[in-house]
């Protein structure tokens, strides 16, 4: 599998969607910074970066997916996977390479963002007082969520072997996810009363008292839609982005457990596919 | 004879009905250039595919090197095996020079110093640092053999590889594969439904239809069979062959009525010869088949299905 890997990151130096992708993400990190230092100079905020160093965890899954599809399906539409298959190479191996490479590209991804944020963003608003040992525990949640879309993300990229309805695919799916992911964290935060008010006029004064919200999610209801949040890599994205995880020693297991699961399920498709 | 390639029985069947391959046997000599010839989804593109690992087939077996596909060993018999199946697989945005060296890694080749050699066999050391994107057709397919060549391969297997090409890219393809198969000894599988230049090129020949190879042939044997002849059709070929024996003619027996004489001679002469001896001649026709007269014959006229 080494040759695979040698091959594999030769042919990620020379692509240019990756580069665009990395160029996005540094975009991406200079406009958070630019808005964040226009509201302390106009406004006399006080930014932390730490609510910034993950903001891309939102948008990861989406920048992975134009990157994975486009890069995995080169493979298939230019035939070259064939010369991997045909000089002896197995399949298992073809496939773990792959999702190594694709894991690597969303990782430096997110780090180009991650490390402009630091960087600069420590020079214009000081470095973050987010404890180090949280900030140490979202980082390596997020290399297991990217690890999570790696494998996502190399699944569909090995199993659809048109580089065109791959590319659509891995783009829906994320969009999906991001959606579902929303939705999700829209509910769970939900709060339990609606507030009281004191409504005053000439003819008087008229009081409500707090209601309670018939939305509210609560018991076994609430942990499985918990559950459903931090399972989903998106999700995951909505909780690391504000550190606002009900449970983050969990969220780095279920990325784990689903990267396993999707891999296993990827391998098993992929080896019983026949190419062309 | 060294088989390097020996196929039994293979068979492929997709969605559980339709039959791709159908009992197929073949074999391919060492140091030999394999002409397979079959009409559009006869089965050609489906062989190489199982043969080079993109699919498995759903019954029988084949033998590579030495080594039956059921065998882990197979993965290091392809080694020695290269492909270009239907179009050269080409990572369009790197340069020709890249695609090798990428070759090259997934070969596990420690240098790449022989790079340049190669794309000078093929004729595009002028093209090493330009991206394939630009390439003509006839450039890729090069670049496709280039590729394939990279891991000194001993079997070459190079589905159409001429298809799409322009007259000068077919003659540099073609002289490109006569010079490795005379200078370096390598086997060469081509599947080409271009007869006539396939013909230039082959040492023998694979006739497929309906998924079953339906004849294998040497050239020579091939030459022999569609050598120039006038064809007769008479009442009794024993008396034709007493006849022609007694003039001392070549010739050969095709069936009960059927007789091709390979020698010059007067028509006048025979019949008169025959009709002394009681034998009528019902028609004397030239019979001038090519490879792809052969071919007609031996799979019937039918359209492509």
């Amino acid at each position: 599998m080494s040759k695979l890997l040698r091959q594999g990151f030769f042919r990620l130096r020379k692509n240019l969607v990756f580069y665009l992708c990395i160029l996005f993400m540094i975009g991406f990190a200079i406009l958070r910074l630019v808005t964040s230092y226009q509201m302390k100079v106009e406004y006399g905020y006080q930014i932390d970066i730490g609510e910034m160093l993950f903001s891309a965890t939102l948008l990861l899954g989406i920048v992975a997916s134009v990157f994975s599809g486009l890069f995995l399906g080169t493979e298939y539409s230019d035939g070259t996977m064939r010369n991997k298959l045909i000089v002896g190479h197995g399949r298992l191996s073809i496939y773990l390479s792959s999702l190594v490479v694709v894991t690597s590209a969303i990782l430096v991804m997110f780090f180009s963002y991650f490390l402009v944020i630091l960087g600069i963003g420590s020079i214009l608003f000081g470095f973050t007082q987010v404890p180090i040992a949280l900030l140490l525990l979202n980082s390596g949640s997020v290399v297991l969520l990217c690890l999570c879309y790696g494998a996502l993300l190399t699944m569909l990229g090995m199993i659809v072997q048109n580089r065109a309805v791959g590319a659509v695919a891995a783009i829906i799916v994320c969009i999906v996810l991001l959606s579902a992911g929303a939705y999700c964290k829209a509910r769970l935060s939900e709060p339990e009363y609606y507030d009281g008010y004191v409504f005053t006029s000439n003819e008087g004064t008229a009081a409500a008292q707090a209601q309670r919200n018939p939305n509210y999610l609560e018991g076994t209801k609430r942990e499985r839609w918990q559950a459903a949040l931090d399972i989903n890599p998106a999700g995951q994205g909505f909780e690391l982005m504000d550190f606002s995880a009900v449970y983050p020693i969990r969220l780095p297991f279920y990325s784990l457990a689903l990267a396993i699961m999707l891999t296993m399920l990827g391998i098993m498709i992929y080896r019983r596919r026949d190419l062309k | 004879m060294d088989y390097i390639l020996i196929i039994d029985n293979l068979t492929k069947t997709y969605k559980g009905h339709f039959k791709a391959l159908d009992n197929l046997n073949m074999r391919i000599p060492k140091g030999s250039i394999y002409g397979f010839v079959g009409r559009n989804g006869a089965g050609k593109t489906t062989l190489i595919r199982l043969i080079t690992g993109l699919q498995e087939p759903t019954d029988g077996e084949y033998c590579l090197y030495g080594s039956w596909n059921t065998d882990t060993a197979i993965e290091k018999s392809r080694r020695r095996m290269a492909a270009v199946v239907e179009t050269p697989s080409l990572y369009l945005d790197m340069t020709a020079r890249q695609n090798l060296e990428s070759q090259c890694m997934v070969l596990g080749l420690p240098s790449c110093e022989s790079l340049d050699d190669l794309l000078d066999l093929v004729g595009l050391s002028e093209a090493g640092s330009r991206k394939v994107r630009n390439f003509s057709l006839g450039m890729r397919q090069r670049l496709g053999i280039a590729i394939a060549l990279c891991g000194d391969p001993d079997f070459i297997i190079l589905d159409e590889p001429i298809n799409g090409l322009d007259p000068q890219g077919i003659i540099e393809v073609r002289e490109l594969i006569l010079k490795l198969n005379h200078e370096k000894g390598i086997t060469f599988l081509i599947s080409s439904h271009i007869l006539d230049e396939l013909s230039r090129l082959a040492t023998h020949y694979g006739f497929i239809e309906s998924g079953s190879i339906v004849r294998q042939i040497s050239a020579p044997e091939l030459e022999a069979a569609c050598r120039k002849a006038q064809r007769l059709r008479v009442s009794s070929t024993k008396v034709l062959c007493m006849v022609l024996d007694r003039l001392g003619l070549e010739y050969r027996v095709v069936d009960d009525s059927t007789c091709d004489v390979f020698s010059a001679f007067r028509a006048t002469d025979l019949v008169n010869a025959l009709d002394k001896e009681g034998c009528l001649v019902e028609s004397i026709a030239e019979k001038d088949e090519s490879l792809e007269g052969y071919f007609i014959s031996l799979v019937g006229g039918k359209s492509n299905e």
